[in-house]
């Protein structure tokens, strides 16, 4: 498999006035050129912060990459200089956020946040960067491009925003595009609309794609392998069609569970007991025990760590690999 | 954007009419009038008899309005008792004086407390930050009759650096450039009371500004597109962060007029302040609402003013 992207025991640490929170706690992942990975997690499990991480886009303070390796096309990011992951950023790796309506700059023109990108990474002239940035705003379903790059974003709906934002991200070809919830602000509608064009830009260049969701129909729709974060933690990873089919960790099965399905009549929607744990306060044991309806003994104590389970797929979770804890 | 314009300064004329009545109302309720203000204690009741008919103070209130507000549109703002002159004449002669310090002060204070506004907001916490946070203190709670004494007694007694008070030598002849380089020596302490009082301000309001702002998500959007620091900061985040600080320039156009009592007092600047001081304490109505009818005409203006930079900095803001 030709890697992309491979993280190595990422420890991405906040220092607050109430204690060190471990919001990234040796993480582990890998993309492959032309995937597509899926973070799946609850608000507040570390998967933007790993995506940030990528781009050392941690504001520090409070923010501290801890340890770890974050190797990219051979290349340990962590270990270049601010002005070689410059180079890389909206270049090589590029990245679109959940909130469209904010993440674009109020005070310039959509041309001018795109052209300034361009010109930036690809050193053309500001007329070629012009022509480029009118194809870009094209490629990803833009009405009148022409007119649209001179206006600003607040006269842009949310789903048109998010595309300008697309076409940012994608105008310089990236390798890997950081998709951080590009869709949860967005009506169903527009973002059926959005997933299709990230799935239609992603056949045409071949980038990679971190697409990081809660929602599992995305995930369903978008994902080639899928990794399950609770807690700071990996919890479990897999090839799309073995977690849908063949999910283990008892909090992927709730995330299972928890989902609306169409054909199936129930009074009230699943959901998963108990509450994210406090970061400044997590359990000694396995991070998900105090909610986990399958919880043991050993659970209590021994936090459990990532154990292939057959088929590609990890598991992190006392319940499989039998005799072999630690 | 022209209408918009036109129809803001025509909005200014009901408004200045409520000020003008305000001010003559208020003017009319205050102790003493104009005659035991202008005439010796020991002119005969005679004599004050007659001036109060000159000046229709014996007729009613409506009247005497009518006649002020008559004259002031034809130009006529009256003639001030104290100087015996008219006051458009009294406001000319010391109004350019104050201004030409005031205005030093402003654009002083603004090149100075935008960048390090910015630079303690990017870099909050910092050693620098705080050297600035008690110099901002230092500079708000620092009385300016007190700071204006210290620098007189340390740069224009102790160290003659500059000269103790005035605006030019005394006799003074020079013209042209030499007449500037005399100004501006005259003109550098109260200069420096003046900045440190409104850089202060400032500067933590850019601050404050640029803290919030650099914490948006469009500039981590700048970060994630590979821009170097320098053009997320002051191309990306000081363009938003100076909306509001546009606004309390414009707004501070009245203030570039209005003179400052307390410095010009002690440096003996012939500004407008002294004068205003003066007015008040000798009952001299006709200067004292002239200055506020010139105060309120600015304040207008300077509102008017802030609203347009306003839209012209922020896209978002269209005025109809």
């Amino acid at each position: 498999m030709d890697e992309l992207l491979i993280i190595k025991n990422l420890k991405t640490y906040f220092y607050t006035d109430e204690g060190v929170v471990k919001a990234v706690d040796d993480v582990s992942l890998r993309i492959n050129r032309g995937q597509t990975l899926c973070i799946v997690g609850e608000s507040g499990c570390g998967k933007s912060i790993t995506a940030m991480s990528i781009l050392r886009l941690i504001p520090d303070p409070p923010g501290k990459i801890e340890g770890g390796e974050i190797i990219f096309e051979g290349k340990d990011l962590l270990k270049l200089s601010d002005d070689e992951v410059r180079e890389i950023r909206g270049n090589k790796i590029s990245m679109i956020f959940q909130e469209p309506m904010t993440s674009l700059n109020p005070v310039f023109t959509i041309g001018n946040q795109i052209i300034e990108a361009i010109m930036l990474h690809q050193k053309l002239d500001k007329k070629e960067a012009t022509k480029k940035s009118v194809e870009a705003l094209k490629l990803v379903g833009i009405p009148r491009a022409e007119e649209i790059i001179n206006a600003y974003p607040h006269e842009l709906s949310g789903g048109m925003r998010q595309r300008a934002m697309i076409a940012m991200a994608m105008v310089c070809n990236p390798t890997l595009l950081i998709a951080d919830e590009p869709t949860t602000a967005l009506d169903v509608t527009i973002q059926a609309q959005i997933l299709d064009l990230m799935r239609k830009l992603k056949e045409e260049t071949k980038t990679s794609i971190m697409l990081i969701t809660h929602d599992l129909g995305v995930v369903a729709e978008m994902a080639e392998y899928v990794t399950v974060m609770y807690a700071g933690k990996v919890v479990e990873e897999a090839d799309v069609i073995e977690l849908f089919k063949n999910p283990k960790h008892p909090y992927t099965l709730g995330l299972l569970e928890s989902k609306p399905q169409i054909h199936i009549d129930k009074e009230k929607l699943y959901s998963i007991p108990g509450q994210v744990p406090n970061p400044f306060n997590l359990p000694k044991g396995c991070y998900f025990f105090p909610r986990c309806e399958r919880a043991m003994e050993i659970c209590k104590e021994v936090m459990p760590t990532l154990k292939e389970v057959g088929n590609g797929h990890k598991v992190a979770c006392h319940l499989y690999g039998g005799d072999n804890n630690e | 954007m022209r209408q918009y314009i036109t129809r803001r300064l025509l909005e200014m004329i009901p408004v200045l009419i409520g000020i003008s009545i305000l001010i003559f109302v208020i003017f009319q309720l205050a102790p003493g009038d104009a005659v035991s203000a202008i005439v010796d204690p020991k002119t005969s009741a005679e004599t004050k008899a007659k001036l109060r008919e000159q000046l229709h103070l014996n007729e009613p209130i409506l009247v005497q309005y009518k006649y002020w507000v008559m004259d002031i549109l034809k130009g006529q703002w009256g003639e001030s008792f104290y100087y015996k002159q008219p006051v458009s004449r009294v406001i000319n002669s010391f109004i350019w004086n104050s201004f030409y310090l005031s205005l030093a002060s402003f654009l002083l204070s603004a090149i100075l407390s935008i960048p390090i506004g910015v630079l303690s907001a990017t870099k909050q916490y910092s050693k620098f930050d705080y050297i600035f946070t008690i110099f901002a203190l230092i500079g708000i709670s620092m009385p300016s009759f007190f700071f204006g004494l210290l620098l007189i007694k340390w740069f224009a007694v102790d160290l003659k650096l500059f000269p103790v008070s005035g605006m030019t030598n005394p006799g003074s002849t020079a013209t042209g450039f030499a007449l500037f380089k005399e100004v501006m020596h005259h003109m550098a302490l109260p200069l420096i009371v003046l900045t440190l009082g409104s850089l202060a301000g400032l500067m933590r309001y850019t601050r404050s500004s640029m803290l919030e702002v650099i914490r948006q998500d469009y500039i981590r959007t700048a970060r994630a597109k590979g821009l170097r620091e320098k053009v997320v900061i002051y191309k990306h985040a000081l363009r938003n962060a100076l909306i509001p600080v546009v606004t309390i320039f414009g707004m501070s156009l009245p203030g570039l007029f209005s003179g400052a009592i307390i410095t010009e007092q002690i440096f003996n600047w012939p500004g407008i302040g002294p004068i205003e001081l003066q007015a008040v304490n000798t009952r001299d109505y006709p200067l004292l609402m002239g200055i506020n009818m010139l105060l309120a005409l600015l304040t207008l203006l300077g509102n008017l003013i802030a609203d347009v930079t306003y839209a012209l900095v922020d896209p978002r803001i269209r005025l109809k």
